[in-house]
C-alpha cells in the first residue's frame, strides 16, 4: 500500500504538482495518465524519495525506496559495462547477490555485451529484469512498453499480471491506451497539476472515447489531407 | 565550421565555470599545469617522448569517439567533417609541438602531424564487440568500467616495473605504483546519475563504507602484484614500499569521500584544492577526511533516507 497526500511540487515558483492524494492498494495496477509535461515523472520521482516535496507519503513496508523498483522513461547505462553487470550493480544495491542470469533472461539479452550497445527496447527490457530481480514490493514502471517489440510487449504484460497476482502495487504510466486497458485496474487522470479524474475498469473504453473526441477533435480535418 | 570551434571554446568555458573556476584562471592552471607536468616528465623520465606522444594519442583517441563522429557526419559535409576533424587534432597537438620546440627537439614534431592528420582523417570502427573480462564484475562500477578504459596504462605500468627491476631503480618501481593510484583515482572523476545511489537500501555512512571497502580491495589487485614483486627484489626498502602503498589506500579514502562530498555534482574547486594541499602535506589529512567525509553524509542524506 502506498498513500500520498497532498503532495505538492515546486520548482522555484512555477508549481508542477499541486495537493495530489492517491492511495494505491497492494495486489492493483494503476495506470497514470496525462499529456507530455503534465508532471508524471516528477510525481513518481516524488514517489520514490528522488526529488523533494510537500506533502506525506507512508506505505505499509517502511521506507518504501528500499523495496521499490523504478523503470525509468529512459534508464541510463554506462558505457563499457555489460548487460549482466548492470544486472548485478542494481540487485548488489538491494543486497541480493546470488543470481542465476541464465533463468533469469527472459527476453533473451546479450547479458555478456555492454549495454550502452544494446537497441532502445533492449534497454528498458533490461532494466525492467533488473528491478524485477531486486525482489521489489512495489513497481512504478515510466513508459515500460516505450520502444519495446511486440513479442516483448506480450511478454511485460504477463509480468504485470504476475505482479498483480503476487499482491504487488504496480504503477504504469503509458501513451498507449491499450497497454492500460490490459493491465490496470483504475487510471489516474493527472492534468491541470493534480488528479482529475479516477476512472475504473468498467469505464475505460468510455474514458478512451472521450480522450479521442477532447484530444484529436477536428484537428485532422484541419490539416486538409488529400 | 567556424561556428562549431566557437562553441567548443564555449563547451570548455563552461566547464570551468562548472567546477567553480573563473575562466581566465581555468586557462591559466591548464597551462602552468601542462608546463610543469611536461618540464617534469622530460627531467625525470628516460622515455619521456614517449610518454608525451601516448598521452597525444589518448586525447586525439578520445575525439575519435565513434558516436560523436556519427553526430559531426551528420551536421557536417564530408569535406567540412574531414578539416574539422584534422584541425582540432592539430589543435590539440600545438601544446606538445611548442614544449618541443622549447626543447630545440624538433625530431618527433612531424610525428605528432602525422598522427592528428591520419586519425583526423580515418573513421574509427563502432561495431568491435569485444568485451573486456576485468575481475571485479562482483561489485561492478568504478572500476569494471575504469578498468576496461584504461587497461592499457596496466601494461605501461607492468612495463614500468619490469624496467625497475631490469635497472635496479626502485625511484622507476615507485613511479609504477603512483601511475596505477592515479588512473584509480580518476575512477571517481564522474558522478553516477542519482537514480545508482538511491538504489541502495543503505544509510548514508554504510553507503561511503560500502564504496571505500570494495576500492580497497579492488585497488588491491592491481596493486599488490607491483608491491610484491617490488617488495621481493628490493626488500631492504620494503618499509619505503609499504609506506607509499599505504599513503596510497589513505588518498583512495579521501578521493571517494571528496566525490561524494561534491555529490550529485562533480569535484569542485574546493575538493580539489583541499586534495592539492594533502598531497603537498599530507598531514592535512586528519582534517581533510573528517571534513570530507561529513560533507558527503550531508550531501547523501536526501536519496538515502
Amino acid at each position: 500500500m502506498i498513500q500520498i497526500e497532498n503532495l505538492s511540487k515546486k520548482y522555484g515558483n512555477k508549481i508542477v504538482l499541486n495537493s495530489i492524494s492517491i492511495f494505491f492498494e497492494n495486489g492493483k495496477v494503476y495506470g497514470i495518465v496525462g499529456e507530455n509535461g503534465a508532471g508524471k515523472t516528477t510525481l513518481f520521482n516524488c514517489i520514490a524519495g528522488l526529488e523533494t516535496f510537500e506533502g506525506e507519503i507512508k506505505s505499509d513496508i517502511p521506507k518504501l525506496k528500499n523495496h521499490l523498483g523504478l523503470l525509468v522513461t529512459e534508464p541510463y547505462f554506462f558505457s563499457k559495462i555489460t548487460g549482466k553487470e548492470y544486472i548485478q550493480l542494481l540487485c548488489n544495491a538491494r543486497n541480493i547477490h546470488t543470481i542465476d542470469f541464465e533463468k533469469s533472461n527472459i527476453f533473451d539479452l546479450p547479458l555478456n555485451e555492454y549495454a550502452s550497445k544494446y537497441s532502445t527496447g533492449m534497454k528498458k527490457k533490461l532494466a525492467l529484469t533488473a528491478i524485477l530481480l531486486q525482489e521489489n514490493n512495489y513497481f512504478i514502471l515510466d513508459e515500460p512498453f516505450n520502444g519495446v517489440d511486440i513479442q516483448s510487449n506480450i511478454i511485460i504484460t504477463e509480468i504485470i499480471h504476475k505482479l498483480k497476482e503476487l499482491g504487488k502495487t504496480v504503477i504504469i504510466s503509458s501513451h498507449i491506451f491499450s497497454t492500460l486497458n490490459d493491465t490496470c485496474d483504475e487510471i489516474l487522470i493527472l492534468e491541470n497539476k493534480t488528479i482529475s479524474k479516477k476512472v475504473g475498469k468498467i469505464e475505460f473504453n468510455q474514458l478512451e472515447s472521450e480522450m479521442k473526441k477532447i484530444t484529436v477533435g477536428n484537428k485532422i480535418d484541419l490539416l486538409g489531407l488529400k | 565550421m567556424k561556428y562549431y570551434f566557437h562553441l567548443q571554446y564555449k563547451m570548455i568555458n563552461r566547464s570551468f565555470i562548472e567546477y567553480g573556476m573563473p575562466v581566465i584562471l581555468g586557462y591559466l592552471i591548464l597551462i602552468c599545469a601542462f608546463i610543469f607536468g611536461s618540464k617534469t616528465l622530460f627531467e625525470k623520465v628516460d622515455y619521456a617522448i614517449y610518454v608525451y606522444l601516448l598521452s597525444y594519442l589518448t586525447l586525439v583517441l578520445k575525439l575519435s569517439d565513434v558516436k560523436r563522429n556519427r553526430f559531426l557526419k551528420y551536421c557536417f559535409k564530408s569535406s567540412e567533417y574531414k578539416k574539422i576533424r584534422i584541425t582540432e587534432n592539430i589543435i590539440i597537438a600545438l601544446p606538445f609541438i611548442g614544449f618541443l620546440i622549447y626543447l630545440k627537439d624538433f625530431q618527433f614534431i612531424p610525428v605528432f602531424l602525422i598522427i592528428g592528420t591520419i586519425l583526423g582523417s580515418i573513421n574509427l570502427k563502432s561495431d568491435y564487440n569485444v568485451t573486456i573480462p576485468t575481475p571485479f564484475s562482483k561489485q561492478p562500477f568504478e572500476f569494471t568500467i575504469g578498468f576496461r578504459n584504461t587497461f592499457y596504462f596496466f601494461l605501461i605500468s607492468l612495463f614500468i616495473t619490469f624496467k625497475a627491476i631490469e635497472v635496479s631503480n626502485l625511484n622507476l618501481g615507485i613511479a609504477s605504483l603512483i601511475s596505477i593510484l592515479a588512473i584509480v583515482f580518476s575512477y571517481y572523476s564522474i558522478s553516477e546519475p542519482s537514480f545508482f545511489v538511491w538504489n541502495y537500501n543503505l544509510n548514508p555512512k554504510m553507503f561511503l563504507i560500502q564504496k571505500i571497502k570494495t576500492s580497497l580491495i579492488y585497488f588491491s589487485y592491481l596493486a599488490l602484484p607491483i608491491t610484491i614483486v617490488l617488495g621481493i627484489y628490493f626488500y631492504e626498502n620494503l618499509i619505503t614500499i609499504l609506506s607509499f602503498v599505504f599513503v596510497g589506500y589513505v588518498f583512495l579514502i579521501t578521493i571517494i569521500l571528496a566525490k561524494y562530498a561534491a555529490y550529485p555534482d562533480k569535484m569542485n574547486i574546493i575538493q580539489g584544492v583541499l586534495i592539492a594541499f594533502s598531497i603537498y602535506l599530507p598531514p592535512m589529512l586528519v582534517f581533510v577526511i573528517p571534513y570530507f567525509y561529513f560533507q558527503s553524509l550531508k550531501q547523501l542524506k536526501p536519496l538515502l533516507k
